[in-house]
């Protein structure tokens, strides 16, 4: 690690506004990898589904899941902007 | 001046606040509840009060005597509360957690005080604030009646009482200069010693009031033999007591008595069981302006003392036996009879301990029966009080907690306003089917319940964030919005819940099938949320708060699908249309319901990390983004 990436990292952590969007970014992170384990999940399911009621239960679950990964990725580019 | 001022300002604003306390809590007393009668007593009693005041100067004393008193009561109540959860409630949970301690807590401090009477009613005010428990009151009281046994050792031994009364005025100077502190503990002890004063005082102007029957007592004329006569003598000691308020007194007239043959010595035994039934007189009025557990301390010294006295009146004859032995063993003439009636005093409140002493935990639970717990008439806030809102996570946490508190009244008041139990709810059973098969209607008086347990709260928790003077940073500030907003949203569904239910009840357990199945369904997905907010409290691992959207998601699929039907429901006749009208209506509360309920769910039950709560609400779907994910057609 070179002396500007480590000043650029104190630099972060001293800035509190760009030490809290990397913080909040992370966050989202954590939450997105929960929720692509959960979406994984149910895939997995759809797979086994017997009835067309549980398949359509299923699908609507990964179409939720698939919305808010969606949401917490574009949170998560749109802080690490301002950030940068 | 304006320190001055605002003190006699906050002065002023404690007496009308006291005074209006005890105007209530008297009036509760002796109006009960009927507003009808109230309107007609309260002009009567103050009339007959006015004529008492003018006719007698003595009825005026004892009734401001019983009023002083009363007020010393609220005090002394209110004082003993600000120590809850301080050293008092540590001392008073260590020293009376066992019944021989609390026994020996009361023998101690009627000894010291030299009155049974005064320790039976803080005995009260300790109840009332929750210091003790009521079989821990009960013991005290026992100790009282061992403890005032004292009194009579120091009568009849020295001729010596301590006057309670002449610390009335010190007391109650240094008490309201306490009061006016700003240190809680300095303001508890104020309180206290206010309290005191006041009661040595009321205590003091009613035995002067009554001094004048004093004279009028003449028992030579009520010389009766055998039982009749302990029977009589015993009554006349309760009626001596109770006038002159206070056993001491009565013993000193007993003594006298004896000691000019007015009365046998037998009479004498009797007139002093009497005494020890008719001091509980000062506990019943103490426990007026108590609550109901005050009251059932009251009722357990009335019933200890009056089994004692019979105790003692069914074996006189042994327990006189007994007397004149330990009499002769410890030296006390055969004439001496003031001293044996200390050492019969004691023997008899010995044994009324020793009897009673086992059947406690019997009393309580009678007690309890006897006099039930009130139902409050409304639910009041349970953890927001002033020390929590010193500091931004306590005053979090307290508003936090109390949201729970009112989203646990609102769970209930939704679940029986759309027929299902709360145990179905928190249940495996599968909801479609369970609600389907129930045809039930439970009794919930939604609009009643609302106004019980769901306004009251609410309104404390607007009242108790809006006048909290703390200093917040803005993620406090935020988090303290959205829990006011959460608190809201609950209000809201159950208002929602409360439209809904007539047509629940109606449409629910009705013959038409095709309108069963859509108010049935209207249930199902309200019992999902209620199901899922449950799931998420208890820490369920299969689901988390991202869930309720999903669930939202899934209760506007088929809400739209029953919309699509409506129309040729009407066409083919399956429904009418006023029964089209008022589902379309319904489903319109259902769907306010199960919205307010997820974001409130979302704000109470999300992540505790504030960067991760962010986050989910970050990422949590709004309306329009749930609109776009249902079906095209549906959108």
């Amino acid at each position: 690690m070179g002396l500007k990436d480590i000043l650029s990292k104190l630099d972060k952590v001293l800035d509190t506004k760009k030490g809290r969007a990397v913080k909040q970014a992370e966050a989202i992170e954590e939450l997105i990898t929960k929720l692509v384990a959960k979406e994984a999940k149910y895939k997995a399911k759809l797979g086994l589904a017997e009835t067309p009621r549980e398949k359509e239960k299923l699908e609507r679950k990964i179409k939720v899941c698939e919305a808010q990964i969606a949401k917490g990725r574009a949170a998560e580019i749109a802080l690490l902007a301002d950030v940068h | 001046m304006a320190t001055a001022q605002r003190k006699t300002d906050r002065g002023a604003n404690l007496l009308a606040t006291l005074c209006t306390r005890a105007y209530t809590r008297l009036s509760k007393f002796v109006l009960g509840g009927g507003t009808v009668i109230k309107r007609i007593i309260l002009p009567a009693i103050l009339i007959v009060l006015a004529f008492g005041f003018w006719i007698s100067p003595n009825f005026k004393e004892i009734a401001a005597g019983v009023s002083i008193f009363l007020f010393g009561m609220i005090f002394l109540e209110d004082g003993f509360r600000a120590f809850t959860g301080g050293v008092l409630e540590k001392l008073l949970a260590k020293t009376t957690d066992k019944l021989w301690k609390s026994i020996s807590f009361g023998v101690v401090s009627t000894t010291v005080m030299q009155s049974s009477s005064l320790v039976s009613v803080i005995t009260i005010s300790f109840l009332s604030s929750g210091l003790v428990g009521l079989a821990a009151g009960i013991g005290i009281i026992f100790g009282a009646n061992l403890g005032t046994t004292t009194g009579a050792w120091l009568i009849a031994g020295f001729g010596l009482k301590v006057k309670i009364s002449a610390y009335a005025m010190p007391m109650l100077v240094f008490g309201v200069i306490l009061v006016f502190q700003k240190s809680r503990n300095l303001k508890g002890i104020g309180y206290v010693l206010a309290g005191l004063g006041l009661l040595f005082l009321g205590i003091h102007h009613m035995k002067e009031g009554f001094e004048a029957f004093r004279e009028t007592i003449d028992l030579t004329q009520f010389a009766v033999g055998g039982y009749a006569g302990l029977f009589l003598f015993a009554a006349i000691g309760i009626a001596a007591t109770v006038i002159m308020q206070s056993s001491h007194a009565t013993l000193v007239i007993i003594i006298t008595a004896l000691s000019v043959g007015q009365i046998t010595y037998e009479n004498a035994l009797a007139l002093a069981i009497g005494a020890n039934v008719g001091t509980t007189i000062t506990a019943i009025i103490g426990a007026m302006s108590a609550n109901y557990q005050g009251k059932r301390l009251a009722g357990a010294h009335l019933i200890f003392n009056m089994i004692t006295g019979l105790i003692a009146i069914a074996f006189i004859w042994q327990i006189i036996w007994s007397v004149d032995w330990i009499s002769t063993n410890v030296g006390i003439a055969d004439d001496n009879y003031t001293m044996k009636l200390a050492v019969f005093h004691t023997v008899f409140n010995l044994i009324g301990v020793i009897v009673m002493a086992p059947f406690v935990g019997a009393l309580v639970r009678f007690l309890e029966r006897a006099l039930p717990t009130p139902e409050a008439s409304i639910v009041e806030a349970q953890f927001l009080n002033a020390s929590a809102a010193d500091f931004p996570e306590t005053l979090l946490a307290s508003v936090r907690n109390e949201v729970f508190h009112l989203y646990d009244n609102a769970y209930k008041i939704i679940a029986h306003g759309i027929n299902v139990h709360r145990s179905t709810i928190t249940s495996d059973l599968i909801l479609e089917d369970e609600l389907k098969s129930s045809k039930e209607i439970i009794k919930e008086d939604v609009s009643e319940q609302y106004t019980r347990s769901i306004k009251s709260l609410h309104s404390a928790i607007i009242d108790f964030t809006g006048t909290a003077h703390i200093q917040l940073s803005s993620d406090f500030s935020s988090h303290l919005y959205d829990l006011r907003r959460a608190s809201q949203r609950i209000v809201q569904a159950v208002k929602d819940a409360q439209h809904l239910q007539k047509n629940i009840d109606r449409f629910g357990a009705s013959r038409n099938k095709a309108i069963r199945n859509e108010y049935n369904n209207i249930r199902i997905n309200i019992a999902r949320i209620l199901r899922l907010i449950e799931q998420l409290r208890s820490g369920d691992p299969d689901v988390d708060v991202f869930d309720l959207d999903d669930n939202k998601l899934s209760a506007k699929e088929g809400r739209n699908a029953t919309l699509r039907n409506i129309d040729s429901m009407i066409r083919d006749g399956q429904i009418t249309a006023e029964m089209a009208t008022s589902l379309m209506n319904d489903l319109s509360y259902s769907k306010s319901i199960i919205s307010d309920l997820t974001r409130a769910g979302k704000v109470l039950l999300g992540e505790s990390n504030a960067a991760l709560m962010e986050g989910q609400s970050i990422m949590g779907l709004e309306d329009e983004e749930i609109r776009n994910l249902t079906q095209p057609d549906d959108a």
